[in-house]
């Protein structure tokens, strides 16, 4: 065959593409629908932590990592799921990878932990869940105590490449320990609900809820699954990382904070600040780099939990980074270029439902429409952007009456033009905020900001 | 651009971007993992195009880098597999299929979205970000080492 019948062939071969393909429209739906819930949603944690939404050393030597690398086909899976977060890449191309191999089956349903990333502070888990029967499942990771089998307080989030309602696709749950050590040992739990009838039935999966106009409605749940797998970590990942103690006093934007550790593992790094009781305003967000000798920089993560909040207030005291760790460099300089504050005045905004009216709203917000439809309010922000083209969420879910009682949104869904909103402006995106079964005429929302301070010089700050 | 609608117009061109990652890639998971990433980002970035009429071009762009990536991660994670740049004569050895996926980058991409995915030399430059004349004398080196004759139209 010559390189023109070779080219004809190859056309024709070309001319199939697999039938799988088309699918796909409703997995980047459902991806999409995901991004913005994850993206946007504050998720209440544990006793301590308000969590904000939306990871060479001698271990070369040691015999779980010998036997990491034997299969090689699961580590390429793991090596295109974590390609946006680089802290995590870098860990694995250093062979900072524990393998686990441990699987389970309950209920037609197989679980499969493959490998972990784990440190001092995070755990990443690789798992599958597979099933002749099922498609479409949800699954909740929680980890318990060996000893005591107590759920400890971590918060957990979960990615795969795919929709996480298939089964079959690889996951990774990131576990993050905010306060407490990384356990020798611990239990990880898996509850896995299935949302299909058996695919014997005939029946297929709900559709697709549409993104921008209906509510989330929760699928029918027709079974469900429970495994516990028992992880016991290398103590040469375990042991992982250093702390940085910098406590340096700075100025920013009329706020005196303290920059007081940084906290540098292999799967992530943590800035930790501290602030003056005297500051009118919480610090709620940065936008910030580190920097070594050689220039390399280092961000803020672009997907999972950004920062965690403290317990007695609104600030988020401590903020995620890709981590220097593998970057074999001895100096490391903090670059703040944007601050998000809420001002302590600003904790909660009072909305007057009746009148649709609401003053003091954060910077860059105001109140579109109000809309009520029995004893469920749905109240329309207009939200300027503070990046192009990128949408942000102004309130949490906390609501309150004129008493102090509170009360929970059924919903906060931002960044999606809403096509019952006239007058779509370019630059400016809709938040809305849905109160079922609220039966007063003002409520107070809380915004989780309430002004943004770019600077113009960023501020440096040396770590090491 | 409506949801259903990106939906209709990324279901016509599906054909064409796995026809362009398949060659691009070299491997059908990797190929329909690369298809399925392009949609997505062009799903939750769609307010960033502000000219439908270059939808097509657009989406192409997204699937090269997307598929640059994809291959930067292959080679981090498996240098095994990694062999050293084949010498022109090399290529006469190879069926076109694999001689394809060893062309540099900078031929390859251009060689697969002219005679693979059917663009024109405009709508190449367009997808690549590059003038026409770059275009025109890649797919001529590109073509000289698959030893192709294929028509410049």
């Amino acid at each position: 065959m010559n390189r023109q019948q070779e080219y004809n062939a190859l056309m024709l071969e070309l001319e199939s593409i697999p039938a799988d393909m088309m699918q796909m429209s409703a997995k980047t739906k459902t991806r999409a629908r995901r991004r913005n819930v994850m993206r946007y949603t504050a998720i209440p944690s544990g006793l301590f932590m308000a969590i904000l939404l939306i990871i060479t050393i001698a271990v070369n030597t040691s015999p779980t990592v010998a036997s990491a690398f034997e299969r090689i086909p699961v580590l390429r899976q793991i090596v295109t799921l974590v390609r946006f977060n680089q802290s995590l890449t870098d860990a694995i191309e250093h062979k900072f990878i524990q393998r686990i191999d441990q699987e389970q089956m309950v209920n037609d349903i197989t679980m499969r932990v493959e490998y972990v990333v784990v440190d001092q502070r995070q755990l990443n888990v690789f798992y599958t869940l597979e099933s002749s029967v099922y498609t479409h499942i949800n699954s909740f990771i929680s980890v318990l105590d060996v000893e005591s089998r107590q759920e400890k307080p971590v918060s957990v989030f979960e990615t795969t490449d795919g929709d996480l309602n298939n089964i079959g696709t690889l996951r990774m749950a990131t576990i993050n320990f905010a306060r407490e050590q990384m356990p020798a040992r611990l239990i990880l739990k898996a509850r896995v609900d299935v949302l299909d009838a058996p695919q014997i039935a005939g029946v297929l999966p709900k559709p697709m809820q549409n993104l921008a106009e209906q509510e989330y409605t929760a699928p029918e749940i027709v079974a469900t699954a429970t495994f516990e797998f028992v992880l016991e970590f290398d103590p040469a990942f375990t042991e992982q990382g250093d702390t940085f103690f910098v406590n340096q006093d700075f100025m920013i934007d009329g706020q005196r904070l303290t920059l007081t550790t940084v906290e540098i593992y292999p799967t992530h790094m943590r800035a930790n600040f501290s602030a003056d009781p005297a500051n009118t305003a919480w610090l709620t967000s940065l936008r910030f780099y580190a920097e070594n000798e050689y220039g390399d920089r280092f961000g803020a993560i672009s997907n999972g939990i950004i920062a965690f909040g403290a317990h007695d207030s609104p600030m988020m005291v401590s903020h995620i980074m890709d981590s220097p760790f593998f970057a074999e460099s001895s100096h490391l300089t903090l670059f703040i270029e944007q601050v998000v504050w809420l001002d302590k005045d600003m904790e909660r905004v009072k909305v007057d439902l009746v009148n649709g009216t609401a003053n003091n709203l954060p910077n860059g917000v105001t109140l579109s429409e109000v809309r009520q439809d029995g004893t469920s309010w749905q109240l329309y922000f207009a939200v300027v952007e503070q990046a192009e083209y990128r949408s942000h969420q102004v309130f949490g879910h906390s609501c309150f009456d004129e008493t102090g009682n509170e009360f929970w949104t059924a919903s906060v869904l931002s960044g999606i033009r809403f096509n019952n909103i006239s007058g779509f402006a370019p630059g400016v995106f809709y938040e809305r905020v849905t109160i079922r079964d609220y039966s007063h005429d003002v409520v107070y929302l809380a915004p989780l900001y309430s002004r943004v301070a770019l600077l113009t010089e960023p501020v440096a700050l040396k770590v090491r | 651009m409506k949801a259903e609608e990106f939906v209709n117009r990324v279901g016509q061109v599906k054909p064409r971007l796995y026809r362009t990652a398949i060659l691009y890639l070299g491997d059908e998971s990797l190929a329909k993992e690369a298809v399925d990433e392009t949609e997505y980002k062009a799903f939750i970035s769609l307010k960033k195009l502000r000219q439908p009429e270059y939808f097509e071009t657009w989406l192409t762009r997204i699937l090269i880098n997307t598929c640059k990536k994809i291959l930067r991660h292959l080679k981090r994670e498996v240098p095994y597999e990694s062999a050293p740049e084949p010498s022109a004569e090399d290529f006469d050895s190879l069926p076109l299929k694999e001689a394809i996926q060893k062309l540099p980058l900078e031929l390859k991409e251009v060689v697969i979205l002219r005679y693979f995915s059917g663009f024109t030399v405009a709508e190449t430059a367009q997808s690549l970000d590059m003038p026409q004349g770059t275009v025109a004398s890649r797919q001529r080196r590109a073509l000289q080492l698959l030893k192709l004759e294929l028509s410049d139209e």
